[in-house]
Parts: structure tokens; C-alpha cells; sequence
């Protein structure tokens, strides 16, 4: 081995060599970006609250969901990409009152992260649930003004985790929160075109009570019988809703796009009255359709009430 | 007795013939080199100590094993092509006893194959079967469940459909295995019966006494054809012992086997 | 006329009417089918079928064909399956049986967990839908029903000669293979209707507990199946009427009350039932056992 000049130029091209390691490492790790500030990244569980979180964010802040248009939130199954989207997750926003119970939680878990969760629900009067839904109905969008204090609370959580664009999240959900304004008006105006006894809503599963407690309408029943499409019906039951139907008169009875339109139509059939298949319940639709945001789900979900039931 | 004489309706020249027989299952060669014309009129008895392939060669001869070299021929046909010569007895062992028929019902399933897809069986198919039952002696028997049977009375009615088969090659496994005296005595009666009609029986058998007795020819097997040929030729110490090995033990008065089976 | 009105009231709902002709239909075909699963020991095959199904019916949902002939096929399928795996003799056709079934079911999870969106007739495939039965649907099992009894009435010799004894049906050139995955095909079409009313994990149930009540009351083959069908359309109709005064879902009730009947039987069956073989056992001078063996 000789030692001298020899060495000390190996000596160096092990440093830079090094060097040149640590520095891709450092240029390869997650998170680092070429100098652009970190957008914030939110993710939301169901389809009405992705949306909500979009109309405040707006371009400032990233939003993804996790749940698919059409499918059921009661008893979702979580999926390996839903578990990466939570990891790299800055906030996570929630519809609450226990509508993500069965699935969030263990999710969360399996992530094993502690990332700031907002439940937009707070603030919202929850009507009863039941034996499915021990902490009341979950479905609160379906009264507008609970849609307004949801937003209220992601503008609230957005504000806190991201500073700079305080401003922009203010004025989105101001905006925002005007449009709701005017979509709960509309929906007022809607209604009252009904007659008063045509106002009898009959629907897959109780997700609609908001909706009927706030403009006005009847909810004579549902095909089963819980706030969770997770029960199971019976023939007595059927049986009932069926003399229900006909003796409060409803025109017409409406099934979610997100349940076993089966029974519904056999109730149909049986009772003598429309059978509409297309009303929004659990979910948004997809993009493209009549209801991929909460708005527009909102206006469709009642023109078709009131043109079944005029 | 009304069934058919067999002698006078079939030509004649051998009803069987194994041609360099072998016969394998999962590369293991149960049995091979065997080569035997058997003729119709003849009782031939097939002895050999156990596992030395007689089941394994007779399921060859009806058809159920393929063979693995060589040929056999029945009046000239496939195995499996002449199903309508043969009567077949096969070993209890593998029967599903617990299923609900009756005895006639058992004897009845003779004619199965020779009914034919779709068709029921009428009043002549009845008939035969009960004169089946007659000739082995279970005619009481018949509305009785086989499950309830004792075993010799199952080998009898077993034999029963055997022969409502009514074909002139009559195969039988073991006939004469664990059953009683009586069941023992008419079965061998009804053997002589159809040898004396021109049929060929061919029947697998431990008991040297009665394959002594009965059998015109014997086919000696030890996992391949030790010797065959009428019974005073065969049955002698020297092939005995080829085809039994140390499990023979000769005394002035007969035979005995050490296998336990006796 | 509390009784008769009791009765009669549900029956004024079609979707009722409909449900009892259903469950009785269902039940009789489950009977006479399930005789041959009970006598052939094919309880784990029934429940191998019941399984198989299942992906058929995950992509025939995939394709937007018909759900009930996607299970059908599968059915089928895994009936060729199972008797083409069991020829290979280091395969018992326990092992075959199991393969085959659990790696069906597990296809049909995996290609459910690739769907996005909501399946709708999946919940219903998995715990029956009676009461949702269309005229088309009840149709379709008459159908069904026809071609399977017709089957077993004109195979009949066939069927029993091959179960009874295999080998001597092959020595006597009957296609043994072949029946035997005849009867799978005619399992699988029995299952796929009846999934209809109790879903995947009851239809074993349907199979089996009525025939085995059937063999406690009789030793006859005929008379099993027709006692197996009366048994099976009984608890059919019985468990709709308690889904109805009960308010209890239908076909959960439909189950209990076939095996409500198989209890009953066990305990008090004439001759096989355990308080009748207790009684003969303490009273004197009986020769218990009224089918002795003769010598």
C-alpha cells in the first residue's frame, strides 16, 4: 500500500462521493419541495363534507376524500390508499355525530397518526337517532342551515392550521355561506308550492329528517325502519308501511341511490304509488351528475320531491 | 328355473381372454404376465394371497381399471363395450349401505344399464327380480331395508342382482367371504347352476377347500400369473407355494393359510 | 274465525302472496335435492356450492348481466372443478372441495373490494331477499324447480344405483363422473334460487336440516324426499308468517323454524325419536329395537 498523494485523492473522492449521497437523500425525502410553501393538505370523509371543505379552501388549501360517490358511509370499508391519504394528511375533516363511528376511528389508527380531526357537527342540534345511531342522526347536512355551520366550523379549523391564508378562507366561506342563504330560500319556496297534504316523504331509510323537520314536510316512514341502512326489514314491517302509504294518500315513495332498491320497489308495487330511484341520500353522486356538489344535490334532491308530489 | 341357457345363443372359442395382462394404478404394477383363455361352462377360481392383485385384475376385466399392457377381451369385445355379458358381484366394502333401498330395489338395479337412459322399469323387470331373489332365498326379504341385513344375507343380495344382470360371464369377488354356512352352501349351489347353463364364473376366492372342490380351473396370481389350468393339474404343493409363499403351511388332509383369514 | 283471519291477512299483500309461493317452492326443491347432499354426505359440498356462487354473482354485477345466471355458471364451474381436481388421486375430494370453494369465495371478495361504488343486490345475496321476490323471480324457480325435479324423477335408477353403489354403476358402464357432477350442476341451480330467500349462509341450512329431519321420521328413500319437501315448504310458510305477526326478519325465521322441526323430530320421532327409544327401553318384556338382524 502506498501511502502519500495516493491516499489523499482516494481520501477526497470518498468524500465527495458522501456528499453526494447525503445530498440526494436529502433531495429524495418526502415532504421537501424545490422551494414552493407546503399546501396544506385536508382530507374529508363523506361526499357533502369533501365538498363543503373545497368551497372554503378553495385553491389555497388541498382537499381529497376518502369516501366514493354512491357509496354507503354507514358501513364503509376502508381500502390501503385511504390509509396513505391519511398519513400524509395535515387535517382531517369529519361529518361527526357518528356517522364515520364503524370505520374512522380504526383507520386512524392503522395510520398511526395523531392528526387534528374536526367534527363539523359541532354546533348542530342532532335530532334522535336510534338503536343503530346511539348519538343521534347523523344526516345534518340535509337542513341548509346546519350546512352553514358546518362550514362555519372547517373555516374555523382551516383558519387555525394555516395562518397565511386566513384571509382567503374567510372570504370563501362568506361566500360560500350566501349561496346557502339563497339554496335555503329556494328550497322554502319549493316546498311551499305543495299542497299540505301532499307533503308526506316516504324513503329508503330515515336520512331525511332534517330535511323534513326544517321545510315543513311529513316523514310517514321509511323501508328500514333505523337512520343506518345496516338493519334488516321484516314482513311486518313491510306490511305496515304498505297501510301507511295508502291511508295517509303519499303519492310517491323515494329510495336512495346508495340502497337495495328492491323492497322499495315491491313496496311500490304493492302500495300502488311512483317509485322514484333517483333521490340523493347517504352520498353525492358522481361528477357529471345532477348532485356531485352539495348545492346542486340540494336543489335536485327537492325539485324531484315537489314534481313527484305536486 | 326359467332363465336362459346360455350354451346354445353364444359361439363358441373362449368368453375370456387376457392376453399379456398388467394392470397399474399410481405407477404401482398390481399385476402383470397374465395370459388365460377361460371358455364358457367352466367355474375357475381366482386364488392368490392378499394384495397380490386378483380385485385389482377382475376390476380390469369389468371395465372399472384401464389396462396397462396387453388386451382383454370378452366374446371378443372391450371390457367396457361388454357390459351386457357380465354379472358382476363386486366386495361389500365399498358399498354405501346406509342408503335407503330395499332389497328388491338392490336386485332391480341388475337392470339398470340394460333399461337404458329414461326408461322405468316395467313388469318383466320385476319379475326377473324377484325370481333372483328366489333363487338366492332372500324372497321374504324383499320390501326389507338393506341397511337391517346381516352380512351374509347382503352378499345374497348382492349375488341376486348379479344374476338379474343375466350375463354368461359371471365375476365374483370374494363371494364366499365372512358369510355363514348356508349363505356359503347356496351360493356354490347357484355357481354349479350357472356353469351348468354354459355361463363362465370366475370368482376370487381364499378358501382353498372350496376352490379345491368347486372350480374346473384355477388362475394362481402372486402379482403376476403364477400358473392357470384345470385344478388337478394346479393345485398342487409346489404352485401353492409359488403363489403363497410362507404363508402356506400343507397338511395331509388339505391346505391352511396363515394369513389369519381361516 | 280469529284463526282463519290470522291466516288470511297477510296473504292479502302480494309481495307476501308472492314470498309464501317462493318459500314453498324453495322449500320442497331444497328438500328433494337436499335428501341426496344428506344420504351422499355431501353436507360440505353444499356449503362448498353455496359459497361458489358467490363471484359468480361479484362479476356477472361487473359485466350488467343477469346475477342469478352469473352464480349459475359458477356454480358449474366450480362443480367441473371439483370433479376434474379430485381425479388426481393424491387429491381427496375433502381437499379438491375446499380449494375450490374457499378460493371462489375469495375471488368474489377481492373483486368486490375493487368496485367503488355501492353493489346493490350484494346485501341481499348474502342474507336473502324474500320479501323483495318479483313475479319474474318466482318464475324463474317454477322454472328451476321443473327442470330439477324432472331431473331427479327420470335419473332416478341412475342416481340411486350410483349412490348407492359407485362401483358396480361403473362397472356397469353408467358415466359415474359425469352423474355425479350432474347432481352438483342440479345443487347449484337449487342454490342459486334459493339464496333468493335466505342468502348464502342460511341455504346450507335449507339443504340439509329438512332431509334430516326427513331420515328420523322415515327409512325410505321416496318418502325422505317427499317428507323433506313438506318439511321445508312448512318452515318456508311458517317463518314468513312469523316475519310477519313477529316482526323478526324472514329468512332467519325461516331457518329456526326448519330446525324447530328437526328438534321435534329428534325427540319424538316414533321409532328413531330419543323419548320413544327411552320409552321401549324401560318397558319390560319389549324387544327393543323393532328391526333386528335375522341370522
Amino acid at each position: 500500500m502506498r501511502l502519500g498523494p495516493a491516499r489523499s485523492v482516494r481520501q477526497r473522492w470518498t468524500v465527495l462521493i458522501a456528499c453526494l449521497l447525503v445530498c440526494g437523500v436529502a433531495v429524495a425525502s418526502p415532504g421537501v419541495g424545490t422551494g414552493a410553501p407546503h399546501q396544506l393538505r385536508i382530507v374529508a370523509t363523506t361526499t357533502q363534507v369533501a365538498d363543503l371543505a373545497r368551497n372554503v379552501a378553495g385553491t389555497a388549501a388541498h382537499v381529497e376524500g376518502i369516501l366514493p360517490a354512491n357509496v354507503d358511509p354507514h358501513d364503509y370499508e376502508a381500502v390501503p390508499g385511504d390509509l396513505e391519504k391519511i398519513a400524509s394528511a395535515d387535517l382531517i375533516v369529519e361529518n361527526g355525530a357518528g356517522m364515520e363511528d364503524a370505520w374512522l376511528v380504526g383507520l386512524l389508527q392503522s395510520a398511526h397518526r395523531r392528526v387534528r380531526v374536526v367534527d363539523t357537527s359541532r354546533g348542530v342540534a342532532l335530532l334522535p337517532g336510534s338503536r343503530e345511531s346511539p348519538k343521534g342522526d347523523p344526516h345534518i347536512w340535509f337542513a341548509v342551515p346546519n350546512a352553514a355551520q358546518m362550514v362555519v366550523n372547517i373555516r374555523d379549523a382551516l383558519v387555525f392550521a394555516d395562518r397565511t391564508h386566513a384571509a382567503e378562507y374567510r372570504a370563501a366561506a362568506a361566500r360560500y355561506v350566501g349561496q346557502l342563504d339563497a339554496l335555503d330560500k329556494y328550497i322554502f319556496t319549493q316546498i311551499a308550492t305543495l299542497p299540505r297534504e301532499r307533503r308526506k316523504l316516504v324513503t329508503s331509510h330515515d336520512a331525511l329528517s332534517y330535511y323534513t323537520g326544517r321545510y315543513g314536510l311529513t316523514l310517514v316512514g321509511a323501508v328500514i325502519p333505523s337512520t343506518s341502512t345496516e338493519a334488516q326489514t321484516s314482513a311486518q314491517h313491510l306490511a305496515q308501511l304498505v297501510a301507511l302509504i295508502r291511508s295517509q294518500r303519499v303519492k310517491a315513495i323515494f329510495l336512495e341511490t346508495s340502497v337495495n332498491p328492491k323492497l322499495g320497489q315491491q313496496i311500490g308495487r304493492e302500495a300502488g304509488v311512483r317509485v322514484i330511484t333517483t333521490l340523493y341520500g347517504d352520498t353525492l353522486g358522481p361528477a357529471g351528475s345532477p348532485g356531485d356538489t352539495y348545492i346542486k344535490m340540494m336543489r335536485y334532491d327537492t325539485d324531484l320531491i315537489v314534481s313527484a308530489l305536486r | 328355473m326359467a332363465e336362459l341357457s346360455f350354451l346354445s345363443s353364444r359361439p363358441r372359442g373362449p368368453a375370456v381372454e387376457f392376453s399379456d395382462v398388467a394392470v397399474a394404478y399410481n405407477d404401482y404394477v398390481a399385476v402383470q404376465d397374465v395370459t388365460a383363455a377361460l371358455h364358457p361352462g367352466t367355474i375357475v377360481g381366482l386364488l392368490g394371497p392378499n394384495g397380490a392383485g386378483k380385485t385389482t385384475l377382475l376390476r380390469a376385466l369389468v371395465g372399472v381399471l384401464p389396462v396397462a399392457h396387453g388386451t382383454i377381451r370378452i366374446h371378443d369385445t372391450a371390457p367396457r363395450e361388454a357390459w351386457h355379458h357380465l354379472s358382476y358381484l363386486p366386495q361389500q366394502e365399498e358399498v354405501n349401505w346406509d342408503f335407503p333401498v330395499s332389497v328388491f330395489d338392490v336386485a332391480l338395479m341388475g337392470r339398470v344399464r340394460a333399461l337404458g337412459w329414461l326408461s322405468l322399469p316395467r313388469a318383466e323387470d320385476r319379475r326377473r327380480a324377484e325370481r333372483a331373489l328366489g333363487r338366492v332365498g332372500m324372497e321374504d326379504f324383499a320390501a326389507r331395508q338393506v341397511g337391517q341385513l346381516s352380512r351374509g344375507q347382503r352378499q345374497r343380495v348382492l349375488l341376486a342382482r348379479a344374476l338379474v344382470q343375466d350375463g354368461d360371464v359371471v365375476i365374483l369377488d370374494e363371494p364366499l367371504a365372512g358369510v355363514d354356512t348356508t349363505t356359503q352352501e347356496a351360493v356354490i349351489g347357484l355357481l354349479h347352476e350357472l356353469r351348468d347353463q354354459g355361463a363362465l364364473v370366475l370368482m376370487s376366492t381364499h378358501d382353498l377347500a372350496v376352490a379345491a372342490d368347486v372350480c374346473d380351473q384355477l388362475l394362481c396370481l402372486n402379482r403376476r400369473l403364477i400358473a392357470s389350468g384345470p385344478t388337478r393339474t394346479v393345485f398342487v404343493p409346489d404352485v401353492l407355494r409359488a403363489t403363497y409363499g410362507s404363508t402356506l403351511a400343507i397338511f395331509s388332509e388339505g391346505v391352511a393359510i396363515h394369513d389369519g383369514r381361516r | 274465525m280469529a284463526a282463519v283471519d290470522a291466516v288470511l291477512t297477510p296473504l292479502q299483500l302480494g309481495f307476501l302472496q308472492r314470498g309464501m309461493l317462493e318459500a314453498v317452492l324453495i322449500g320442497v326443491l331444497c328438500g328433494i335435492i337436499g335428501t341426496y347432499v344428506v344420504l351422499r354426505r355431501m353436507a360440505f359440498l353444499g356449503d362448498a356450492m353455496a359459497h361458489a356462487v358467490f363471484p359468480g354473482i361479484v362479476i356477472a354485477f361487473l359485466l350488467r348481466v343477469d346475477l342469478l345466471l352469473g352464480g349459475l355458471a359458477f356454480g358449474i364451474l366450480t362443480a367441473l372443478g371439483i370433479g376434474t381436481v379430485s381425479q388426481n388421486r393424491r387429491v381427496s375430494a375433502d381437499s379438491a372441495i375446499g380449494v375450490l370453494f374457499v378460493g371462489a369465495f375469495a375471488l368474489g371478495v377481492v373483486l368486490i373490494s375493487s368496485i367503488r361504488s355501492y353493489v346493490r343486490d350484494l346485501a341481499s345475496i348474502l342474507l336473502g331477499d324474500i320479501l323483495g321476490v318479483t313475479a319474474q323471480d318466482v318464475g324463474l324457480t317454477m322454472a328451476v324447480g321443473c327442470l330439477v325435479l324432472a331431473a331427479v324423477f327420470l335419473f332416478h335408477k341412475e342416481l340411486s344405483l350410483v349412490s348407492f353403489d359407485r362401483d358396480m354403476a361403473d362397472a356397469m358402464g353408467l358415466p359415474v363422473a359425469a352423474l355425479d357432477i350432474g347432481l352438483l350442476v342440479l345443487l347449484s341451480l337449487v342454490v342459486i334460487v334459493s339464496i333468493q330467500a335466505v342468502g348464502t349462509i342460511l341455504v346450507l341450512a335449507m339443504l340439509i336440516t329438512p332431509a334430516a329431519t326427513a331420515r328420523l321420521l322415515t327409512e325410505r328413500l321416496v318418502p325422505t324426499m317427499v317428507i323433506a319437501a313438506a318439511v321445508g315448504a312448512l318452515s318456508g310458510v311458517a317463518g314468513l308468517y312469523a316475519s310477519y305477526y313477529l316482526n323478526v326478519a324472514s329468512g332467519g325465521a325461516i331457518v329456526l323454524v326448519a330446525t324447530a322441526f328437526f328438534f321435534l323430530a329428534w325427540l319424538f320421532a316414533p321409532r328413531y325419536g330419543l323419548v320413544g327409544r327411552r320409552l321401549r327401553r324401560s318397558l319390560p318384556g319389549v324387544v327393543h329395537g323393532a328391526v333386528g338382524r335375522l341370522p
